[in-house]
C-alpha cells in the first residue's frame, strides 16, 4: 500500500456552460523517505495538483487516498491538522508573531502527541533548519525571505507529521538560499522518512529530487532527468 | 499558542487597531452607559415614590355612565347596593394590601369646639352648634394610621382593642388640635349628639331649604347624646399643597377635615345610622316605609395595593364582584401625573439607548469586518494549519470582548458619571416646562389638584417637585451594572455575527495559493 496515492483525479473550472479542466484524471503513488518534484509550466495545474494533497481543495473527480483512507473520509480539517505540514511559496507566516511563535500555534492546533514542552521543541526545531535562538525571538517580519522560509518549514515540521508539502517554496529566495532549502527536503525525506513533495518550475529542485513528474496540459507524466539526482553532501 | 494566546497576542502586538476599537467601545458606551443610567435612575425613583406614595382605589358609584344610560333609555337605573360582603371579597384580592369600609357619620355639639385654621372660618351660629365628621372603622389598627396618613402621638394612647370592636363601646381617636382647644387627654370624655330634625315641617312651611344650618329654628324631631372617651390623640400629616389659585381655601379645607375628623368603631355609626332610620321612619313613614336600617348606612371603602401596577387587574376583579354601574377610581393617575417629567426623560432615554446600541451594533460591525478583511491572511493561514473554524470565531470573540469589556468598564463609570448631571438638569427642566404649561391651563380660573374623592380623603398624590428631584439619583446600583453590562456585551456580540459569517465563507486555497 502506498503512503499516497491519487486515484484519476480530475478538477475543472466552471465557468458559465463551459468547463475548463486543470487535471484529467491524473493518477500517481507518492512513498516516505521519498523527496519528490512536481515539475509544471505556469497554468499547468501544479498549486491545483498540490490543494488536492494537502486537502485545500476536492478533486471533481477521484480521490486522493492516505495510507489506505480516502482523505474526504478523514476530513480535510482533521487532514491537514494532523497529517501534513504544508509550506508556500510567500512563506504565510503571521506577522505579528515570532518565529517560535508561529511554530507553537502549529503545535497547539495539531491532535498528534507531541512533547510536553513546546517552547522548547520550537526552538530545537528552528535551530535545527538553521534559526538560532535570537532570531527565533523575533518577529517573523525581521527575518529575511530565507529565514522565513526556513520558519515555514520549521512550522510544518512542529506537528511531527510524514508528509510535507511545499509550494514554489524557492520562488522567492536567491540561488544560494535555494540550494540550503533543498538540502534541508532532502534530509527530511532520507534522514528522518518524510514524504517530501514539492511543486516548482526550478530546474535545480528537480535535478536533487528523488523523483520527479511533470505536468503537462491537465495530464502528470514521469519527468526523464539528464543525469542521476544529486546526492546528499 | 492556543487560541486565547493567540487573542491576547494580537490585541497586545496590534495596539493601533485595539486602540480605534476601544475609542469607538468607548465613546458608544458612554451613550448607553448614560441612557441605562438614566433608564435605571428613573426606575429606582418610581419605585422608590410609588412606595412612599402607595396605590390607594376606591368604588364608587359610576354616575357619568348612570347619566348616559338614563339619556338614552328614558330611565334611570339603580345602581346597587355595594355590600359590607362585597367589600371584604374584593379586600381579599391578591392585590390588596390593605383595605378597609368605613361606615361615615355626622355628629353635633354645643359644647366641643371645632378647629378652624382661621378664626373667621368658624360660621356665625346662633345656637353654637358645631358638626363634626365621624370615621366609624372595621380594621381596629385604622387603615389611616397605617398607611402614615395619621400619626398617633407617643405616650398618647392607643388604637380600638377587640372588645371595643366588638361590642357597641364609645370610644374615639381624636386630633392633637381638636385635644388641644378643648382639653381633652387619653381618658377624658366628651359628648355628641345625634340630632334628627323634622324637615317635613320646614317643606311644609316654605318648601325650600332642609339645612339645619340655613334655619337655626328648625324643629327637633328626636335626638340621642352619647359620650365618648379618648383613646388615642393623633396628629395628620401633613398633606401637599394644592397648585390652585383659590388662596389656598381647599388647603385649609382640606386640613380642618382632617383635624376635626374622629375615628370610631364602626358599630358606633352602625348605631347611630340605626337611631336615625328608626326615628326617621316615625317622623315620615311614606318616604321611609321602602328603605330598610342598612339604606342609611353610608360605608366608605378604601383599598391600599400592593404595586400600583396592580392596578388594572384590580379594577377588572373588583368591578367583576361590584354590582353594575360601580368604577374604581384611583391615585395611580396622580402619581403619574407628578411623575411625568421623569417619565419624559425617561423616554428620550429609551430613544437614545435603542439608537445607540443600533448605532454601536453597526459601527462595531463594520469597523470588525474591516479588521477582520485585514486580517484574511492570517485566518487563511489558521485554516491551512487545520484549526477549527469555532476557535477561530472563538478568538475572534475573545479579542473584540476583550476590548469591548475595557472600554464598557471605563464607560460605565464616566457614562454614569455624565449622565448624573446632565439628565439632573434635564429633570429640573422638564419640571419648569411643565408647572408653566399647568399655569397657563389655571389662567383661565380656579383649579385644583383636589379633583377625587381618594384626594379629599388625604390619598390623593402627596409628593412634591422636590420629591421628585429628591428621589432621582443616578447610581451606580447592581441592577445598572447588570442591564449596561448585558446591553453592552450583546451588542458586541451581535456586532461580531457579520463578521464571523465573514470567516466561515473564506478559503485558505483562495488567500494564500
Amino acid at each position: 500500500m502506498s503512503f499516497i496515492q491519487v486515484q484519476e483525479a480530475g478538477y475543472f473550472y466552471q465557468d458559465g456552460d463551459s468547463r475548463r479542466f486543470i487535471l484529467n484524471n491524473v493518477s500517481c503513488e507518492f512513498e516516505k523517505g521519498t523527496f519528490y518534484a512536481i515539475l509544471g509550466e505556469s497554468g499547468s495545474g501544479k498549486t491545483t495538483f498540490l490543494s488536492l494533497l494537502s486537502a485545500l481543495d476536492k478533486p471533481r473527480s477521484g480521490a486522493v487516498i492516505y495510507e489506505g483512507q480516502n482523505i474526504a473520509a478523514i476530513g480535510a480539517e482533521n487532514y491537514r491538522r494532523n497529517k501534513l505540514g504544508i509550506i508556500f511559496q510567500a512563506y504565510n507566516l503571521i506577522p505579528y508573531m515570532t518565529a517560535a511563535e508561529n511554530v507553537r500555534v502549529a503545535m497547539s492546533i495539531t491532535d498528534n502527541q507531541l512533547p510536553s514542552d513546546p517552547a522548547a521543541v520550537a526552538y530545537n526545531l528552528l535551530d535545527y533548519i538553521g534559526i538560532g535562538k535570537d532570531k527565533a525571538d523575533r518577529t517573523v517580519n525581521k527575518l529575511s525571505g530565507g529565514e522565513q522560509q526556513r520558519v515555514a518549514i520549521a512550522r510544518a515540521l512542529a506537528t511531527n507529521v510524514d508528509l510535507i508539502l511545499a509550494d514554489e517554496p524557492t520562488g522567492n529566495l536567491d540561488e544560494e538560499m535555494e540550494n540550503e532549502i533543498i538540502e534541508i527536503f532532502r534530509k527530511l525525506a532520507h534522514e528522518h522518512g518524510k514524504c517530501v513533495i514539492v511543486v516548482t518550475h526550478s530546474g535545480e529542485i528537480a535535478q536533487k529530487a528523488d523523483t520527479v513528474f511533470k505536468l503537462r496540459k491537465g495530464n502528470l507524466e514521469p519527468y526523464e532527468r539528464l543525469s542521476e539526482p544529486v546526492q546528499q553532501q | 499558542m492556543n487560541f486565547v494566546k493567540r487573542g491576547i497576542t494580537s490585541v497586545i502586538r496590534k495596539p493601533g487597531k485595539t486602540v480605534i476599537l476601544l475609542l469607538i467601545v468607548f465613546v458608544l458606551g458612554n451613550v448607553i452607559s448614560f441612557a441605562v443610567s438614566i433608564g435605571q435612575a428613573v426606575d429606582n425613583a418610581e419605585n422608590a415614590l410609588r412606595q412612599r406614595v402607595g396605590v390607594a382605589a376606591m368604588l364608587e358609584a359610576d354616575w357619568q355612565t348612570l347619566d348616559e344610560v338614563s339619556q338614552s333609555t328614558g330611565e334611570y337605573p339603580e345602581p346597587g347596593v355595594l355590600t359590607p360582603e362585597t367589600m371584604k371579597k374584593i379586600g381579599a384580592l391578591p392585590y390588596v394590601k390593605d383595605f378597609d369600609y368605613t361606615i361615615d357619620f355626622g355628629l353635633q355639639s354645643k359644647k366641643l369646639k371645632r378647629f378652624y385654621v382661621r378664626e373667621e372660618n368658624r360660621p356665625i351660629s346662633e345656637d353654637g352648634l358645631e358638626y363634626y365628621n365621624l370615621k366609624g372603622v372595621n380594621d381596629p389598627e385604622i387603615v389611616d394610621l397605617k398607611e402614615n396618613k395619621i400619626k398617633l402621638l407617643p405616650g398618647q394612647g392607643r388604637t380600638f382593642n377587640k372588645q371595643e370592636m366588638e361590642s357597641l363601646t364609645y370610644v374615639a381617636l381624636v386630633s392633637q388640635k381638636l385635644a388641644e382647644i378643648n382639653n381633652l387627654s387619653v381618658g377624658s370624655k366628651f359628648q355628641l349628639d345625634n340630632v334628627i330634625y323634622d324637615y317635613s315641617d320646614i317643606e311644609a312651611r316654605d318648601g325650600m331649604s332642609t339645612s339645619a344650618e340655613a334655619d337655626g329654628g328648625m324643629k327637633v324631631f328626636a335626638s340621642q347624646t352619647y359620650e365618648f372617651e379618648v383613646i388615642g390623640i393623633f396628629e395628620p400629616v401633613e398633606q401637599k399643597k394644592s397648585s390652585g389659585n383659590n388662596n389656598g381655601m381647599d388647603d385649609e379645607y382640606l386640613t380642618e377635615e382632617a383635624q376635626n375628623r374622629i375615628y370610631v368603631p364602626a358599630s358606633v355609626g352602625e348605631a347611630s345610622a340605626e337611631y336615625n332610620y328608626e326615628q326617621s321612619v316615625k317622623m315620615d313613614p311614606e318616604t321611609f316605609k321602602d328603605l330598610s336600617k342598612e339604606d342609611l348606612r353610608y360605608y366608605q371603602n378604601l383599598y391600599i395595593l400592593n404595586d400600583s401596577r396592580d392596578i388594572e387587574k384590580f379594577r377588572e376583579e373588583a368591578l367583576a364582584l361590584a354590582p353594575d354601574y360601580y368604577m374604581v377610581t384611583d391615585t395611580a393617575k396622580a402619581f403619574d401625573q407628578i411623575a411625568a417629567p421623569m417619565k419624559s426623560i425617561q423616554s428620550i432615554a429609551n430613544i437614545v439607548l435603542i439608537g445607540a446600541a443600533a448605532a454601536a451594533i453597526i459601527i462595531l460591525t463594520l469597523l470588525v469586518t474591516l479588521f477582520l478583511r485585514d486580517r484574511r491572511h492570517e485566518i487563511g493561514i489558521y485554516l491551512s494549519l487545520g484549526e477549527r473554524k469555532l476557535k477561530i470565531v472563538s478568538q475572534i470573540l475573545l479579542e473584540v470582548a476583550a476590548i469591548a469589556m475595557v472600554g464598557i468598564v471605563l464607560s460605565l463609570f464616566s457614562g454614569n458619571l455624565v449622565s448624573g448631571g446632565i439628565s439632573k438638569t434635564m429633570l429640573n427642566n422638564e419640571i419648569v416646562a411643565r408647572a408653566e404649561e399647568q399655569e397657563e391651563q389655571q389662567s383661565g380660573g380656579s383649579f385644583t389638584t383636589y379633583t377625587s374623592t381618594l384626594d379629599w380623603m388625604g390619598y390623593g398624590n402627596n409628593l412634591s417637585d422636590e420629591d421628585l428631584t429628591g428621589a432621582y439619583r443616578v447610581s451606580l446600583d447592581l441592577r445598572t451594572v447588570l442591564l449596561f453590562f448585558a446591553v453592552g456585551i450583546g451588542t458586541v456580540v451581535v456586532s461580531t455575527l457579520v463578521p464571523i459569517i465573514y470567516v466561515l465563507r473564506l478559503n485558505p486555497k483562495k488567500i494564500l495559493m
